[in-house]
C-alpha cells in the first residue's frame, strides 16, 4: 500500500507569546498508509490530540518543527495553500469536543454544506440536500430539522454526528477521528463506529483513530501506536487500577434537594425537554442519572442548579422553593447546589488563574492548596490558566471550585465521558470519597448505565425527558423497564462480545426516533406497548423498596421480585 | 516561533501602532516641534507659496507656515478623536452590557433607544446640535461622542449575550456571585478585545467627522487650527495652491489608516491563546 501521510520527527511546543513554550510533542514519527486503520492510544494528556492537530495542520506554524508529508511530499507550514487542498478531500478531522467544533452562528446544515461548496463546487441547493443526506447517514433521527437547527439547539450527541457528517462530506482519504464517540451514549457510539467502519470498507478510506477504549481500538483498527508523555512509546502500558474497594455507602441523612413535577420546556420550540420529574437527593447519597444523549439529563441538572427555570413544578433546596427566591437569597440558595459541567474546561473563565477562581468561589486564600490536594492536584497548578491545564486537570479544578462553595448537593454532568477507563475509575472514586467525607448529595449523570450501577446507590433512568425507572443498586431484583434493559444490553463491552450486533444483523439498536407527544416515550419501539400507553403517559409507580417504574405492563413482574423478601 | 514581545505580531499592525504613537508624540510636542507659530502671518509677498526650503510645506493665503499649522492641527484632531471615542465607548459599553445581562424589559427598552438613535443619520444630528449653539471644541467632542455609541452598544450587547451562555459565565452565576461581579469579572474583561478594536477603529472615524464639521465651518474656530478647517481654507485655491489641501488630507488619511491598522493589531494581541482566533475559551 502506498504511504498516505507521514509525520517526521515532529516536535511541538505550545505557549503564550513572550513566555517559554512548553514542549508537548518530542519527536513523533508516524506513518499511515492508504486504506489503513491506525489507532493512537495513550493516557489523557500524552499528546494524542496534539498529534492529530499537527497532522491536520491546525497548530500555530511556529509551534511545530519537523515535517508532515502527504503522499511523499512535504506539505509545508500550517495555513499554507497546500493544506487547503488536502483538508476536506484529503484528510478530515472529527474533533473530540462537539461543543467547540461547530460555529455557533451557522446552521448545522450550512456548516456541512460549506465544506461541500468549497471543495466540490456544487451549488447551494445541492450542497444543502447533500448535507441532509449526510446527516441521515450518520443516523440523525430528523436530518432535515437538524440541518435547519443552530448548534445550541441540538444535543452533544447530535453535534458530534453533525461533525462526523461534515468530515465525511468530501469523501476524505484519511479520517482523523479524535475520540469521536467518547461523549456519546453506547447505542449511538456503536452506530457511528459501525458507520465509520462501513465507510472505510466501501471507500478504502484510511483511519487514524484516537481512543482509550481497547475494545474499540481492536475492532476499528489494524494496528495501534501507543503514546506516552509526548512520545511514541512501545507496547501499551496498562494503568494499574487502584485496588482499594469503593467506599461503602454511608447512611443517608436529610433531604438536601427535591424536585416536584419539574417540567422544563425548550425556550425556542416550547417542547418539553424534561417532563414531570420527581426526585429527592439525601446528604451523603450517590444517585445515578442515566439515559441517551438528548434525553434531558443536562437540562434537568441545569434546572436543579438554578441555571434554567422550570416551566412547571418546583425545585426545593433546604426546604425552600429555589426558583421562587430572588436576588441575594436566590444566590445564597443556589450556591448550595453546585454543577460540575460536562465540559469542565469551558466552565472555567479563560482569564482566571486557578487560585483566583477558587478564591472567588469561596475558598480561603490559605486553603487553596488543601482544596487542590483534596481533588488530587499538585500545588503547581495554582498560577495556571485554564488553557494550560489538561482536560483531566481542568475537570479537577472545576470540581475544587464546586467544593469551594461548600455545597450540599453536587451534580456531576457526564464527569467521565471523555476519560479513559482508568481515569474514569479514579474520578468515580474521587467523587464517591468527597460525597462520603463532606456528606454531599451527589447526582452523577452518565450514559454508562453499568458504571452507574456499580458506583451509585440508586439509578434514575430517563428517556426523552421522562423518568421511566428508578431502582436501588444494592438490593434484590434487576431493572425491568424494557428501555433500561436495552441500555444495559447496549453497553460497548457487551456489544463487542456480541459479534452479531456488530455485523448489523437485525435492528439491534432500537431507537425511538419520533418525538412522543402524549404517550410513553418508549411506546413506538416497545413490544409491550398497547393503545393506552401510546396515548397517555403511564404513572410512575412504586413497585418495591426504593423502586419506581413507569410501565403498567411490567408492574406485576417487578413487584414479584419482592414477594419472597 | 520568534517572539517579539514589543510587537503586535505583523507588519501592518506594527505600522499602525507606529503611526498612532507618532501622532501622539506630534500632538504633545507640537509647540516645540512646529517651525514657528501657526497663527503668525508671513512677511508681505510670502502668501500662497509652494513648498520650499524655507517653508517645507508652503504657506497659505495669509502667509502662515503650513507645516506649523499641520503639526498644531494634530492636537485638535487627536483630542477630538480620543475624547469623543472614550465618551461613546463608555456609553456604548454601559448600554450594551446592561442590555445583554439585564432583564428582558431593560434589553428591549435600551435596544429601542439605540435603534431610535441609529434611525437618525449621524451627520444631520451632529449638524443640528452644533448649529443650534456657538461652535466650540467641547461641543464637537460631546456631540460626536453622544452620537457614536450605538454601533458599539449593539456589538457589546451581542458579545455579552453570547458570553452569557458560555459555561464559565453560567458557572460563575452558579456560585451565587452578584450580577455586578459576574459583569465586572467574567464578562467585561472578555469584551476588552472587542471594545479596543472597535474604539481604535472609531478614533479614525471621529477624527474624520471633526474634519467634516470644521470643513463645513461648524467645528473649531480660528485661531484654533484643525485639519478639516485647513482643507476648507484651501478649497478655494485648489488649483493654485494644491499643497493647502493635499497635506492636511494626507495627514488625515495616514491617521485614519494608522488607527485602523492599530485596531486590527490590537485584536490579535488581546485574544487569549497567543492571538490566534479560535472557538475555544
Amino acid at each position: 500500500m502506498a504511504e498516505l501521510v507521514r509525520l517526521e520527527d515532529l516536535h511541538v511546543a505550545l505557549g503564550r507569546p513572550g513566555e517559554v513554550a512548553c514542549p508537548v510533542l518530542e519527536g513523533v514519527n508516524l506513518t499511515v498508509d492508504e486504506g489503513e486503520a491506525v489507532a493512537l492510544v495513550g493516557p489523557s494528556g500524552c499528546g494524542k490530540t496534539t498529534t492529530a492537530r499537527a497532522l491536520c495542520g491546525l497548530l500555530p506554524p511556529g509551534a511545530v518543527t519537523g515535517r508532515v508529508m502527504w503522499r511523499g511530499s512535504p506539505v509545508g507550514a500550517a495555513g499554507g495553500p497546500l493544506w487547503r487542498e488536502i483538508r476536506g478531500p484529503g484528510l478530515a478531522l472529527v474533533p473530540q469536543d462537539p461543543a467547540a467544533g461547530l460555529s455557533p452562528v451557522l446552521r448545522v446544515g450550512d456548516q456541512i454544506a460549506e465544506t461541500l461548496r468549497r471543495h466540490h463546487r456544487c451549488g447551494g441547493q445541492e450542497a444543502r440536500r447533500r448535507a441532509v443526506d449526510l446527516l441521515a447517514e450518520t443516523r440523525v433521527p430528523d436530518p432535515e430539522g437538524c440541518a435547519r437547527a443552530w448548534p445550541h439547539q441540538i444535543s452533544g450527541g447530535m453535534r458530534q454526528r453533525a461533525l462526523l457528517a461534515a468530515a465525511l462530506a468530501c469523501d476524505p482519504q484519511l479520517l482523523v477521528a479524535d475520540e469521536p464517540t467518547a461523549s456519546l451514549d453506547p447505542t449511538v457510539q456503536v452506530a457511528i463506529l459501525r458507520l465509520v467502519a462501513d465507510l472505510r470498507r466501501e471507500r478504502g478510506m484510511a483511519l487514524l483513530f484516537i481512543s482509550h477504549d481497547p475494545d474499540l481500538v481492536r475492532l476499528m483498527t489494524d494496528r495501534s501506536v501507543t503514546m506516552a508523555a509526548g512520545r511514541l512509546a512501545g507496547p501499551a502500558v496498562t494503568g494499574e487500577p487502584d485496588s482499594k474497594p469503593w467506599p461503602p455507602s454511608p447512611a443517608t441523612g436529610a433531604t438536601a434537594l427535591e424536585a416536584h413535577a419539574v417540567t422544563v420546556a425548550h425556550r425556542g420550540t416550547g417542547e418539553p425537554a424534561v417532563r414531570q420529574v420527581d426526585l429527592a437527593l439525601a446528604t451523603g447519597e450517590i444517585v445515578g442519572l442515566a439515559g441517551e444523549s438528548g434525553c434531558g439529563k443536562t437540562t434537568l441538572a441545569r434546572t436543579l442548579a438554578g441555571h434554567l427555570a422550570p416551566t412547571e413544578g418546583e425545585v426545593t433546596v433546604a426546604g425552600r422553593d429555589l426558583h421562587a427566591l430572588a436576588g441575594s437569597s436566590f444566590r445564597r440558595a443556589r450556591r448550595r447546589v453546585q454543577l460540575l459541567f460536562q465540559h469542565a474546561g469551558a466552565s472555567l473563565d479563560p482569564r482566571q488563574p486557578v487560585a483566583v477562581a477558587l478564591v472567588e468561589a469561596g475558598a480561603l486564600p490559605g486553603g487553596v492548596d488543601d482544596l487542590l490536594a483534596e481533588v488530587g492536584l499538585p500545588g503547581e497548578v495554582v498560577p495556571l490558566l485554564p488553557h494550560q491545564l489538561s482536560g483531566g486537570q481542568a475537570q479537577r479544578v472545576a470540581l475544587a471550585r464546586c467544593l469551594a462553595a461548600a455545597p450540599d448537593v453536587l451534580l456531576a454532568d457526564e464527569p467521565t465521558s471523555a476519560l479513559d477507563p482508568q481515569a474514569a475509575e479514579r474520578v468515580h472514586r474521587l467523587l464517591a470519597r468527597l460525597a462520603a467525607d463532606r456528606g454531599l448529595a451527589l447526582l452523577v449523570i452518565s450514559h454508562d448505565l453499568p458504571g452507574l450501577i456499580s458506583s451509585s446507590r440508586r439509578v434514575i433512568v430517563m428517556l426523552q425527558g421522562v423518568v421511566v425507572e428508578i431502582f436501588p443498586t444494592s438490593g434484590e431484583g434487576a431493572p425491568v423497564h424494557p428501555y433500561t434493559r436495552n441500555l444495559l444490553a447496549a453497553a460497548p463491552s457487551r456489544l463487542v462480545a456480541t459479534a452479531g450486533l456488530w455485523r448489523g444483523e437485525a435492528a439491534a439498536v432500537s431507537r425511538s426516533t419520533d418525538t412522543v407527544t402524549g404517550g410513553c416515550p418508549h411506546a413506538p419501539v416497545c413490544v409491550l406497548a398497547n393503545e393506552r400507553c401510546r396515548r397517555e403517559l403511564p404513572v410512575l409507580r412504586r413497585v418495591g423498596p426504593g423502586w419506581w417504574l413507569r410501565c403498567p405492563e411490567l408492574e406485576v413482574q417487578a413487584q414479584s421480585q419482592f414477594i419472597d423478601t | 516561533m520568534i517572539r517579539r514581545p514589543r510587537s503586535l505580531g505583523s507588519f501592518p499592525a506594527d505600522a499602525g501602532f507606529a503611526l498612532s504613537v507618532l501622532l501622539v508624540v506630534l500632538a504633545v510636542t507640537a509647540p516645540w516641534l512646529a517651525p514657528g507659530d501657526p497663527a503668525a502671518l508671513g512677511e508681505p509677498g510670502e502668501e500662497l507659496q509652494p513648498p520650499s526650503a524655507r517653508h517645507f510645506l508652503g504657506t497659505d493665503q495669509l502667509g502662515r507656515d503650513l507645516l506649523a499649522r499641520l503639526v498644531h492641527g494634530s492636537r485638535v484632531s487627536l483630542l477630538v478623536g480620543w475624547v469623543s471615542v472614550v465618551l461613546s465607548v463608555l456609553a456604548g459599553t454601559a448600554v450594551g452590557v446592561s442590555a445583554g445581562l439585564g432583564p428582558r424589559w431593560l434589553d428591549r427598552g435600551l435596544m429601542i433607544v439605540t435603534d431610535a438613535f441609529l434611525a437618525f443619520p449621524r451627520i444631520f444630528v451632529v449638524l443640528l446640535l452644533v448649529s443650534l449653539s456657538r461652535p466650540s471644541l467641547l461641543l464637537v467632542m460631546g456631540v460626536l461622542g453622544l452620537t457614536g455609541w450605538m454601533g458599539l452598544a449593539r456589538l457589546v450587547r451581542a458579545e455579552t449575550l453570547s458570553l452569557k451562555e458560555r459555561d464559565f459565565v453560567q458557572a460563575a452565576r452558579g456560585l451565587g456571585l452578584s450580577p455586578w461581579r459576574v459583569a465586572a469579572v467574567h464578562v467585561l474583561p472578555h469584551l476588552t478585545g472587542t471594545i479596543l478594536v472597535a474604539a481604535s477603529l472609531r478614533v479614525g472615524g471621529a477624527i474624520l467627522a471633526e474634519s467634516i464639521l470644521s470643513y463645513l465651518g461648524l467645528g473649531v474656530q480660528e485661531p484654533v487650527v484643525s485639519w478639516g478647517a485647513m482643507i476648507q481654507q484651501g478649497r478655494g485655491v485648489l488649483l493654485d495652491g494644491w499643497w493647502l489641501t493635499t497635506f492636511p488630507g494626507l495627514a488625515l488619511t495616514l491617521t485614519v489608516l494608522g488607527y485602523n491598522l492599530l485596531g486590527d493589531g490590537l485584536r490579535a494581541r488581546f485574544e487569549p491563546r497567543g492571538g490566534r482566533r479560535t472557538d475555544h475559551g
